[in-house]
Formats: structure tokens, sequence, C-alpha cells
């Protein structure tokens, strides 16, 4: 072999090695491209175990999806950890519990940051997480259950409009809004917000790992101030999510932070806004009166 | 004009030095970030991240494949497994030029696109490559007469 080929061999793959440990360099400057990061996932909107997004404004937040981009993010091996970004009241009970339990299941460092609110099923899931963050004016706690809901009877009788009862089993039609409750139905009622109520502040407890009593003794249903949540040891920090990550990369190491967004193409606007019309804007308000034969139990 | 058929297993050597060197040492620097290290299989599918970063990673990785089959054939007319194995490129048209060594090289990092290229050859029993016979190339012994 020729020595000047040899000596022009190796200047060719010292060139090519150069050149990818400067690819390397930049990629490990420039996480944003590729590598290790730390997520940030908004939680905002009611929490129903459906999910839909409302036309008039208000919105909310599947749990469904939002369990399973839990679970995608727990499989990608480069995200080193999670911030939920928490702005919602709360909702459904089935839904909160849902995606607490994915956080729950979550391999990596996790923090709940509590923005405006993060209060009821919101702060059930915020309790899923390693730590919470909230602004001493945010609005948490509020462990509670609500099973309230308009009742129409007497706006039927002036009208003449009848409800009759036809039902195969005595409370079938418990929490129907068209008749009164029966005392006996309300005992029920209320005996299955105790359940939900004591089920809720258990998992709190678990959660914070704070004595169940001390949880009980919160759970009026009131919400706390980040100020007085933190005297109660229902949040931990105060701070936003530039400061849950400064704190979360003192654990972990420093990554790039990258937000997750819910993007919605120009076709899911027309999707949403062909099937307004067609259903009649009407109808889809009278749904959100919840004129319907049951009633939501929230928290 | 082709001068003799040399012998297939040599080049099938030459070309498994070249991807050892390209793998183990030129390709080594990036051995941290690949995302297909601990990558689960369901994920390249529902993760549109995991996609996106295996995407960037296998043009890189075609690229700097490309590159290294380029310059040195380019600059030596040889890469080290073909000095190795004393082979050579040469052209059917005189002196070697760089366009001729890009077309016979544009196959080399996709493994499906280089199995069809390499298939021509056995199917027809050519000593060419279908790149090659594009680009008016071929391998001959180092030692040969050109």
């Amino acid at each position: 072999m020729n020595l000047n080929k040899i000596k022009n061999a190796i200047i060719i793959v010292l060139f090519l090695f150069l050149v990818t440990f400067s690819i390397s360099w930049f990629l490990e400057k420039d996480q944003d491209v590729i590598g290790e990061k730390i997520i940030v996932l908004p939680l905002e909107g009611t929490i129903t175990s459906g999910g839909s997004t409302d036309l008039f404004g208000g919105s909310s937040l599947s749990s469904l999806t939002f369990a399973e981009k839990i679970r995608e993010i727990n499989a990608a091996s480069n995200v080193k950890g999670v911030i939920i970004e928490i702005n919602s009241g709360g909702g459904s009970v089935i839904g909160s519990e849902e995606i607490a339990d994915a956080i729950k299941e979550l391999n990596k460092t996790k923090y709940a940051v509590i923005r405006e609110v993060g209060a009821s099923g919101a702060y059930w899931v915020a309790s899923a997480t390693d730590k919470i963050y909230a602004s001493p004016m945010s609005i948490t706690g509020s462990v509670g259950v609500i099973g309230s809901y308009l009742e129409f009877s007497g706006l039927f009788d002036k009208y003449g409009v009848g409800y009759e009862r036809l039902v195969g089993g005595e409370y079938k039609d418990i929490g129907s809004p068209f008749k009164k409750l029966s005392l006996e139905e309300e005992k029920i009622m209320q005996k299955k917000i105790d359940i939900i109520h004591e089920y809720f502040i258990e998992e709190v407890a678990k959660n914070r790992e704070l004595d169940v009593d001390v949880v009980r003794s919160l759970a009026d249903g009131q919400f706390y101030l980040g100020i007085e949540a933190k005297d109660l040891g229902l949040i931990d920090e105060f701070g936003d999510t530039n400061k849950a990550k400064k704190d979360m990369e003192e654990i972990i190491g420093e990554y790039k932070l990258e937000r997750i967004e819910e993007k919605k193409s120009i076709l899911d606007f027309f999707k949403l806004t062909s099937y307004y019309l067609g259903k009649g804007i009407g109808s889809e308000l009278v749904n959100n009166i919840e004129l319907k034969n049951k009633m939501d139990i929230i928290v | 004009m082709i001068k003799k058929k040399i012998n297939i297993w040599k080049r099938v050597i030459a070309y498994f030095i070249d991807m050892l060197i390209i793998n183990f040492v030129i390709l080594f620097p990036l051995n941290k970030f690949l995302p297909w290290k601990n990558l689960d299989l369901k994920e390249l599918f529902t993760n549109s991240s995991a996609t996106k970063e295996l995407a960037i990673f296998s043009l890189i990785i075609a690229l700097i494949n490309l590159l290294y089959w380029i310059l040195f054939e380019f600059k030596l007319h040889q890469t080290i497994g073909k000095m190795i194995m004393r082979l050579e490129i040469r052209s059917l048209f005189g002196k070697l030029k760089f366009g001729q060594v890009l077309i016979r090289n544009l196959t080399k990092p996709f493994f499906l696109a280089l199995l069809i290229d390499i298939a021509y050859m056995l199917l027809f029993k050519s000593s060419q490559r279908l790149m090659e016979k594009f680009s008016g190339t071929y391998v001959g012994e180092e030692n040969e007469s050109k």
C-alpha cells in the first residue's frame, strides 16, 4: 500500500470524525432539535371522562386523551422530567382519577405548577405529582364533591307540563330534573357523594403523604389561596414553571424545556363549525344547561 | 472497457470493512444520541417527537455515510476496505469525475436501494452494480493494468 494513500486515508477519516463530532456538539448544545428534555404539559379547562371543546369559549379536557399523552411521555426515553401546568377547577370524578393514576405510573420526575386555579379534581391530579408549585394567589384545594343540579318540576307545573313516572326499580330516575328528590332519594344521593368525598380525601392524603384526618379537616370544599395552602401542606413551593424547572434540574440535570400544546388545525375548526351548524346551536345550548335525565357528580 | 471480472467476495469483504469503520469510528461521537438505543417500537408509531428524531438521525447518518464513500473514492479511487482488498474504482471514460463517484454511491446509505443495486449485478451476472452502470464506473484489481 502506498504510504501517501494511507496518509490521505487517515486525513479523510479524521475529517469525517470531526464532522460527526461537530454535529454531536451541536446536538448537545441545541437540545431543541433532538435529545433529552423536560416536558411541560398544560392541563386546562374542565376535566371530562369523554372530552370535547365547547364552541362558546369554555374548554374541556378529555382524561382519556390526557392520560394517553402521559403514557406516550412515559415511553419516551429522551424525556427526563415532566411539569404539569394546571389551570383547571376540576371536573369529572373518573376523569380526574384517570389522569392522577396515569401520573402516578409516570416513571419520571414530575412536578405540578398551579397557575390561576388548581382546585378540586385538578388538585387531585396535582397531588399525584412529586411536588406542587403555585403562586401565593393561586386558587387551590377545594377538596369536595358537587352533585347539585337544576330541578325544573316547578317550572313544568307552571306551564301545565306533567312528569309521567314510569320506572322499573324504585330509584331508577333518581336525580331526574323533572321531579323533586324524595327524602329517601336525597339520603341515597348524599351517601354516594360522601363515599366519593371520602375516597377523594384518602387519595389526596395518600398522594401527599398527609394524615387522612388532617386532609379531612381541610376538605370542607373551600378553596385555599396558595399562601394558605403552603402553610396547610397542600402545596410545596411558591413559584412558576421556570422555578419548577430550575428545581427539577438540580435533581436530574439541565435539559431543554419543551411545551406540548394541543394544536388545532384549520380542519378541526371546520369540523367543529359544521358540527354545530348541523346540530343546531339551540339544541347545544339546551345540552349546556344540563337538561338531561342525569345528574353529574363532579370534583 | 472492463478488463476482468473480480471476485465478488473481495468486494463484499471490502464493503464490510468500510461499514465497520463508518459505524464504529466515524459515527462514534453520535452514538450517545442514537434515539433507537432505548426505543420502544410502539413509541416509533405513537410518539411524533421520537419519529422526528429518528428521521433527523437517519438523514445525518445517511449523509455522513455518503460523504465517506464519495471522499475516499474521489480522492483516492479507493476506500479503506478496497485498499485492504487491493481493489480500486475506475472510469470507463477516462479520468474519474466527481459526478461519476456521486452517482455510483447514491444507493450506499439506503439499505433497500443498495440491495436492488446489487441484485442487478447478481441477476444479470454483471461485474457492475446498477449505479456503476449508470455512472460508467467499475471496480478493478489494484495491480491490474489500466
